[in-house]
Protein backbone atom coordinates (compact mmCIF):
# COMPACT_ATOMS: atom_id res chain seq x y z
CA UNK A 1 0.00 0.00 0.00
CA UNK A 2 3.12 2.36 1.32
CA UNK A 3 4.58 1.60 -2.05
CA UNK A 4 1.53 2.37 -4.52
CA UNK A 5 1.08 5.81 -2.73
CA UNK A 6 4.23 6.73 -3.59
CA UNK A 7 4.39 6.02 -6.45
CA UNK A 8 1.54 7.43 -7.36
CA UNK A 9 2.92 10.88 -5.52
CA UNK A 10 5.65 10.39 -7.60
CA UNK A 11 3.72 10.02 -10.96
CA UNK A 12 1.56 12.56 -10.01
CA UNK A 13 4.54 15.07 -9.40
CA UNK A 14 6.05 14.31 -12.31
CA UNK A 15 2.70 14.58 -14.59
CA UNK A 16 1.98 17.93 -12.55
CA UNK A 17 5.69 19.12 -13.51
CA UNK A 18 5.28 18.23 -17.13
CA UNK A 19 2.01 20.07 -17.69
CA UNK A 20 3.17 22.61 -15.54
CA UNK A 21 6.12 23.57 -17.83
CA UNK A 22 4.43 23.35 -21.26
CA UNK A 23 1.66 25.68 -19.78
CA UNK A 24 4.57 27.69 -18.79
CA UNK A 25 6.25 28.23 -21.84
CA UNK A 26 2.75 28.46 -24.03
CA UNK A 27 2.35 31.93 -21.18
CA UNK A 28 5.75 32.85 -22.30
CA UNK A 29 5.21 32.77 -25.83
CA UNK A 30 2.19 34.56 -26.37
CA UNK A 31 3.12 37.30 -23.90
CA UNK A 32 6.47 37.74 -25.94
CA UNK A 33 4.46 38.18 -28.87
CA UNK A 34 1.79 40.58 -27.65
CA UNK A 35 5.23 42.46 -26.28
CA UNK A 36 7.10 42.68 -28.93
CA UNK A 37 8.43 46.42 -29.33
CA UNK A 38 6.11 48.25 -32.02
CA UNK A 39 8.10 50.31 -34.86
CA UNK A 40 7.48 54.13 -34.60
CA UNK A 41 9.44 55.07 -37.90
CA UNK A 42 6.86 55.06 -41.05
CA UNK A 43 8.36 52.17 -43.61
CA UNK A 44 10.20 54.52 -46.35
CA UNK A 45 9.17 53.56 -49.98
CA UNK A 46 11.93 51.89 -52.08
CA UNK A 47 12.98 53.85 -54.60
CA UNK A 48 11.74 52.57 -57.82
CA UNK A 49 9.82 49.00 -58.34
CA UNK A 50 11.74 46.50 -58.10
CA UNK A 51 15.60 47.79 -58.09
CA UNK A 52 16.66 44.70 -58.31
CA UNK A 53 15.24 44.16 -62.10
CA UNK A 54 15.58 47.94 -62.95
CA UNK A 55 18.79 48.66 -65.18
CA UNK A 56 18.84 52.45 -63.71
CA UNK A 57 17.62 53.65 -60.38
CA UNK A 58 18.69 56.57 -58.68
CA UNK A 59 18.92 57.03 -54.74
CA UNK A 60 20.70 60.11 -54.24
CA UNK A 61 19.89 62.89 -54.75
CA UNK A 62 15.82 63.18 -54.67
CA UNK A 63 13.64 64.88 -57.08
CA UNK A 64 13.44 68.22 -57.08
CA UNK A 65 15.67 68.66 -53.60
CA UNK A 66 16.03 72.24 -52.72
CA UNK A 67 20.04 72.30 -50.90
CA UNK A 68 22.44 75.14 -50.14
CA UNK A 69 25.67 73.46 -50.51
CA UNK A 70 26.74 73.82 -54.17
CA UNK A 71 27.87 69.88 -54.46
CA UNK A 72 26.02 66.41 -54.42
CA UNK A 73 26.59 62.98 -54.50
CA UNK A 74 24.63 60.80 -57.48
CA UNK A 75 24.86 57.28 -56.05
CA UNK A 76 22.04 54.84 -57.88
CA UNK A 77 22.37 51.26 -58.53
CA UNK A 78 22.70 49.79 -62.31
CA UNK A 79 23.92 46.65 -63.85
CA UNK A 80 27.31 45.40 -62.67
CA UNK A 81 29.63 46.59 -64.51
CA UNK A 82 27.44 48.78 -66.69
CA UNK A 83 29.04 52.09 -67.86
CA UNK A 84 26.96 55.00 -67.07
CA UNK A 85 27.50 58.44 -68.65
CA UNK A 86 26.44 62.09 -66.09
CA UNK A 87 25.21 64.89 -67.56
CA UNK A 88 24.94 67.82 -65.50
CA UNK A 89 24.66 71.53 -67.03
CA UNK A 90 27.10 71.29 -69.93
CA UNK A 91 29.51 68.71 -68.12
CA UNK A 92 29.92 65.04 -68.59
CA UNK A 93 30.93 62.35 -66.13
CA UNK A 94 31.53 58.44 -67.15
CA UNK A 95 31.85 55.81 -64.43
CA UNK A 96 31.64 52.04 -64.62
CA UNK A 97 29.37 50.29 -62.09
CA UNK A 98 30.76 48.05 -59.88
CA UNK A 99 30.22 44.15 -59.88
CA UNK A 100 27.28 44.53 -57.71
CA UNK A 101 25.46 48.00 -59.49
CA UNK A 102 26.90 50.24 -57.35
CA UNK A 103 27.55 53.91 -58.87
CA UNK A 104 28.52 57.15 -57.81
CA UNK A 105 29.47 60.72 -59.37
CA UNK A 106 30.51 64.12 -57.11
CA UNK A 107 29.12 66.86 -58.90
CA UNK A 108 29.75 70.34 -58.14
CA UNK A 109 26.15 72.52 -58.67
CA UNK A 110 25.84 76.20 -59.56
CA UNK A 111 23.53 78.16 -58.11
CA UNK A 112 20.07 77.83 -59.46
CA UNK A 113 18.84 74.28 -61.17
CA UNK A 114 20.34 71.46 -62.26
CA UNK A 115 18.90 68.89 -64.22
CA UNK A 116 20.62 66.23 -64.11
CA UNK A 117 20.39 62.98 -66.16
CA UNK A 118 22.39 59.78 -65.83
CA UNK A 119 22.30 56.71 -68.83
CA UNK A 120 23.40 53.61 -68.27
CA UNK A 121 24.66 51.06 -70.91
CA UNK A 122 24.69 47.48 -70.50
CA UNK A 123 27.36 44.94 -72.19
CA UNK A 124 24.14 44.44 -74.54
CA UNK A 125 23.99 48.11 -75.58
CA UNK A 126 20.33 49.01 -74.07
CA UNK A 127 20.73 52.14 -72.35
CA UNK A 128 18.07 53.41 -69.73
CA UNK A 129 17.93 57.16 -68.64
CA UNK A 130 16.95 58.69 -65.22
CA UNK A 131 16.86 62.63 -64.78
CA UNK A 132 16.96 64.26 -61.38
CA UNK A 133 16.17 68.02 -60.42
CA UNK A 134 18.21 70.13 -57.67
CA UNK A 135 18.21 73.58 -56.95
CA UNK A 136 21.13 75.37 -54.88
CA UNK A 137 19.32 77.99 -53.23
CA UNK A 138 19.11 79.67 -49.79
CA UNK A 139 15.84 81.75 -50.47
CA UNK A 140 13.50 79.35 -48.43
CA UNK A 141 16.16 79.65 -45.08
CA UNK A 142 15.44 83.15 -45.33
CA UNK A 143 13.06 85.49 -43.50
CA UNK A 144 10.82 86.18 -45.85
CA UNK A 145 10.90 89.83 -45.39
CA UNK A 146 15.00 89.66 -45.52
CA UNK A 147 15.50 87.41 -48.58
CA UNK A 148 17.13 89.80 -50.54
CA UNK A 149 16.78 88.59 -54.80
CA UNK A 150 19.78 87.32 -54.86
CA UNK A 151 21.60 86.18 -58.24
CA UNK A 152 20.10 82.59 -58.22
CA UNK A 153 19.58 81.86 -61.82
CA UNK A 154 22.60 81.02 -63.79
CA UNK B 1 -7.05 -2.41 -3.88
CA UNK B 2 -10.03 0.16 -4.16
CA UNK B 3 -8.42 2.19 -1.34
CA UNK B 4 -5.38 2.66 -3.56
CA UNK B 5 -6.99 3.45 -6.55
CA UNK B 6 -8.79 6.24 -4.89
CA UNK B 7 -6.27 7.47 -2.57
CA UNK B 8 -4.06 7.44 -6.07
CA UNK B 9 -6.78 9.34 -8.23
CA UNK B 10 -7.59 12.23 -5.22
CA UNK B 11 -3.41 12.82 -4.84
CA UNK B 12 -3.14 13.12 -8.84
CA UNK B 13 -6.03 15.44 -8.48
CA UNK B 14 -3.99 17.56 -5.73
CA UNK B 15 -0.91 17.62 -7.32
CA UNK B 16 -1.83 18.78 -10.83
CA UNK B 17 -4.29 21.78 -9.15
CA UNK B 18 -1.74 22.44 -7.01
CA UNK B 19 1.07 22.78 -9.63
CA UNK B 20 -1.07 24.24 -11.78
CA UNK B 21 -2.69 27.26 -9.65
CA UNK B 22 0.96 28.14 -8.61
CA UNK B 23 2.20 28.74 -11.73
CA UNK B 24 -1.46 30.96 -12.79
CA UNK B 25 -0.22 33.11 -9.97
CA UNK B 26 3.04 33.53 -10.51
CA UNK B 27 2.02 34.54 -14.08
CA UNK B 28 -0.75 37.03 -12.84
CA UNK B 29 1.60 38.25 -10.88
CA UNK B 30 4.29 38.98 -13.56
CA UNK B 31 0.79 40.06 -15.54
CA UNK B 32 -0.12 42.85 -13.16
CA UNK B 33 3.70 44.09 -12.61
CA UNK B 34 3.89 44.27 -16.49
CA UNK B 35 0.80 46.29 -16.30
CA UNK B 36 1.82 48.78 -13.62
CA UNK B 37 4.99 48.80 -15.69
CA UNK B 38 4.21 49.54 -18.95
CA UNK B 39 2.27 52.56 -18.91
CA UNK B 40 4.91 54.18 -17.06
CA UNK B 41 7.66 53.38 -19.92
CA UNK B 42 5.71 54.20 -22.50
CA UNK B 43 5.21 57.73 -20.84
CA UNK B 44 9.14 57.67 -20.52
CA UNK B 45 9.74 56.94 -24.44
CA UNK B 46 7.01 59.54 -25.37
CA UNK B 47 9.10 62.51 -23.67
CA UNK B 48 12.13 60.78 -24.81
CA UNK B 49 10.88 60.73 -28.58
CA UNK B 50 8.64 63.60 -28.81
CA UNK B 51 10.77 66.09 -30.06
CA UNK B 52 12.67 64.01 -32.66
CA UNK B 53 8.92 62.64 -34.02
CA UNK B 54 8.05 66.14 -33.90
CA UNK B 55 10.47 67.23 -36.62
CA UNK B 56 10.10 64.41 -38.39
CA UNK B 57 6.24 65.20 -38.95
CA UNK B 58 7.47 68.76 -39.84
CA UNK B 59 9.56 67.41 -42.65
CA UNK B 60 7.58 64.95 -43.91
CA UNK B 61 4.49 67.12 -44.40
CA UNK B 62 6.65 70.06 -45.51
CA UNK B 63 9.31 70.26 -47.80
CA UNK B 64 11.23 72.19 -50.05
CA UNK B 65 10.88 71.98 -53.60
CA UNK B 66 12.05 73.18 -56.55
CA UNK B 67 11.62 72.77 -60.34
CA UNK B 68 12.92 73.88 -63.63
CA UNK B 69 12.21 74.21 -67.10
CA UNK B 70 10.54 76.35 -69.49
CA UNK B 71 7.74 78.14 -68.99
CA UNK B 72 4.75 76.76 -71.33
CA UNK B 73 1.72 79.28 -70.27
CA UNK B 74 2.17 82.02 -68.15
CA UNK B 75 -1.30 84.70 -67.16
CA UNK B 76 -1.77 86.53 -63.97
CA UNK B 77 -3.15 83.69 -61.77
CA UNK B 78 -0.88 80.65 -62.92
CA UNK B 79 2.33 79.75 -64.41
CA UNK B 80 3.09 76.23 -66.24
CA UNK B 81 6.59 75.00 -66.37
CA UNK B 82 7.49 72.22 -68.51
CA UNK B 83 9.63 70.00 -66.35
CA UNK B 84 11.05 66.69 -67.13
CA UNK B 85 7.71 64.63 -66.00
CA UNK B 86 5.76 67.03 -67.41
CA UNK B 87 3.65 70.10 -67.30
CA UNK B 88 3.23 71.47 -63.77
CA UNK B 89 0.83 74.25 -62.98
CA UNK B 90 1.93 76.63 -60.28
CA UNK B 91 -1.00 79.22 -58.91
CA UNK B 92 0.57 82.90 -58.97
CA UNK B 93 -0.34 85.22 -55.93
CA UNK B 94 1.17 88.27 -54.41
CA UNK B 95 3.12 86.29 -51.80
CA UNK B 96 5.35 84.67 -54.77
CA UNK B 97 8.12 86.63 -55.88
CA UNK B 98 9.50 86.40 -59.51
CA UNK B 99 13.21 87.30 -59.68
CA UNK B 100 15.78 88.23 -62.55
CA UNK B 101 19.14 88.82 -62.50
CA UNK B 102 18.88 90.27 -58.96
CA UNK B 103 15.76 92.21 -59.35
CA UNK B 104 11.82 91.72 -58.50
CA UNK B 105 10.00 91.91 -61.78
CA UNK B 106 6.48 91.30 -62.45
CA UNK B 107 4.99 88.22 -63.62
CA UNK B 108 3.96 90.04 -66.95
CA UNK B 109 7.75 90.20 -67.56
CA UNK B 110 8.31 86.65 -67.76
CA UNK B 111 7.10 84.48 -71.58
CA UNK B 112 6.74 81.55 -72.99
CA UNK B 113 9.82 79.22 -73.70
CA UNK B 114 12.11 81.77 -71.16
CA UNK B 115 13.80 79.06 -68.49
CA UNK B 116 12.72 79.33 -65.08
CA UNK B 117 13.19 77.47 -61.53
CA UNK B 118 10.38 77.58 -58.94
CA UNK B 119 11.19 77.67 -55.55
CA UNK B 120 8.43 76.50 -52.66
CA UNK B 121 7.17 74.04 -50.44
CA UNK B 122 5.20 70.91 -50.63
CA UNK B 123 2.70 70.64 -48.22
CA UNK B 124 0.79 67.20 -48.31
CA UNK B 125 1.80 66.35 -52.16
CA UNK B 126 1.00 70.31 -53.26
CA UNK B 127 3.79 72.07 -53.97
CA UNK B 128 3.33 76.14 -53.42
CA UNK B 129 5.48 78.60 -55.17
CA UNK B 130 7.33 81.18 -53.53
CA UNK B 131 10.16 82.56 -55.74
CA UNK B 132 10.32 82.07 -59.36
CA UNK B 133 13.72 82.85 -60.79
CA UNK B 134 14.29 83.79 -64.08
CA UNK B 135 16.92 83.05 -66.53
CA UNK B 136 16.01 85.39 -69.49
CA UNK B 137 17.28 82.81 -71.87
CA UNK B 138 15.24 80.41 -74.00
CA UNK B 139 17.94 78.65 -74.82
CA UNK B 140 16.75 75.14 -75.05
CA UNK B 141 19.05 72.28 -73.68
CA UNK B 142 20.98 70.42 -76.24
CA UNK B 143 19.60 66.93 -77.10
CA UNK B 144 22.42 64.16 -75.71
CA UNK B 145 23.30 60.79 -77.00
CA UNK B 146 25.43 58.14 -75.55
CA UNK B 147 26.06 55.22 -77.66
CA UNK B 148 27.98 52.13 -77.28
CA UNK B 149 29.46 50.41 -80.33
CA UNK B 150 31.99 49.38 -82.49
CA UNK B 151 34.17 51.51 -85.19
CA UNK B 152 34.19 50.80 -88.62
CA UNK B 153 35.39 53.33 -90.10
CA UNK B 154 37.51 56.38 -89.57
CA UNK B 155 38.19 59.15 -91.79
CA UNK B 156 39.53 63.02 -90.46
CA UNK B 157 36.27 64.58 -89.46
CA UNK B 158 34.18 61.89 -89.26
CA UNK B 159 33.73 58.01 -87.54
CA UNK B 160 31.38 55.60 -88.58
CA UNK B 161 30.23 53.27 -85.44
CA UNK B 162 28.19 50.14 -85.58
CA UNK B 163 25.89 50.51 -82.42
CA UNK B 164 25.53 47.33 -80.57
CA UNK B 165 22.26 45.68 -79.80
CA UNK B 166 20.34 47.28 -82.83
CA UNK B 167 23.18 46.68 -85.20
CA UNK B 168 22.71 50.14 -86.47
CA UNK B 169 25.34 52.38 -88.52
CA UNK B 170 25.79 55.71 -87.20
CA UNK B 171 28.29 58.40 -88.42
CA UNK B 172 29.71 60.48 -85.92
CA UNK B 173 31.58 64.56 -86.51
CA UNK B 174 34.61 64.82 -84.34
CA UNK B 175 35.86 67.97 -84.19
CA UNK B 176 38.82 70.38 -82.36
CA UNK B 177 36.41 69.95 -78.84
CA UNK B 178 35.94 66.56 -79.19
CA UNK B 179 38.14 64.78 -76.07
CA UNK B 180 39.63 61.09 -77.07
CA UNK B 181 40.03 59.08 -73.80
CA UNK B 182 41.63 55.37 -72.59
CA UNK B 183 39.31 52.94 -71.07
CA UNK B 184 40.97 54.51 -67.47
CA UNK B 185 40.19 58.33 -68.67
CA UNK B 186 43.52 59.36 -69.43
CA UNK B 187 43.22 61.95 -72.76
CA UNK B 188 44.29 59.96 -76.16
CA UNK B 189 44.91 60.68 -79.63
CA UNK B 190 42.24 60.15 -82.93
CA UNK B 191 45.27 58.30 -84.23
CA UNK B 192 45.20 55.60 -81.29
CA UNK B 193 41.48 54.45 -82.60
CA UNK B 194 41.64 51.82 -84.26
CA UNK B 195 38.77 49.29 -86.29
CA UNK B 196 36.68 46.72 -84.40
CA UNK B 197 37.34 48.98 -81.14
CA UNK B 198 34.43 48.60 -78.90
CA UNK B 199 34.24 52.53 -77.69
CA UNK B 200 31.62 54.97 -76.02
CA UNK B 201 30.83 57.53 -78.40
CA UNK B 202 29.13 60.57 -76.26
CA UNK B 203 27.48 63.24 -78.52
CA UNK B 204 25.07 65.80 -79.35
CA UNK B 205 22.35 65.79 -81.24
CA UNK B 206 21.51 68.58 -83.51
CA UNK B 207 20.29 69.07 -87.37
CA UNK B 208 23.76 69.14 -88.10
CA UNK B 209 23.67 65.82 -86.97
CA UNK B 210 25.76 63.59 -84.25
CA UNK B 211 28.60 65.59 -83.28
CA UNK B 212 30.91 63.88 -80.58
CA UNK B 213 32.29 65.65 -77.41
CA UNK B 214 33.88 62.72 -75.79
CA UNK B 215 34.79 59.22 -77.41
CA UNK B 216 36.30 56.92 -74.36
CA UNK B 217 38.03 53.16 -75.79
CA UNK B 218 36.14 50.40 -73.49
CA UNK B 219 39.51 48.25 -74.03
CA UNK B 220 42.55 49.82 -72.37
CA UNK B 221 44.92 51.12 -75.08
CA UNK B 222 48.74 51.43 -75.21
CA UNK B 223 50.56 54.45 -76.83
CA UNK B 224 52.60 53.05 -79.59
CA UNK B 225 55.32 55.93 -79.10
CA UNK B 226 55.76 54.81 -74.97
CA UNK B 227 55.78 51.19 -75.74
Amino acid sequence: MKKEILLAIIIGLAFGLFITYGLYRVRKATQSAKTQPVSTTAPTASPGNDPSSALLTILNPEDNTVQEEPSTTVTGISQPNAVLVLFANDEEFITTADGSGNFSFTVDLKSGGTILTVHALNENGETFAATRTIVVSSLLSQPAESASPAAETK
Amino acid sequence: MKYSKIIFTIIFFCLFVTSFRTVAAQDATDSSATKEALPKRIDRILKEKQPEVAGALAEISIKKRGFVGPIERVSATSLTIATHKGPLVLPLDETVKVLKSNKEISITDLSVDNLVVAIGTEIDGTFMPKYILSSGTSEKPKVRMVLLGTLTGIEKSTLTLKTRGTNETKEVTVNKSTEYQNSDGSEISLKMLGEDLTILVIATDDEDGLTATTIRSLAPLSDPKKS
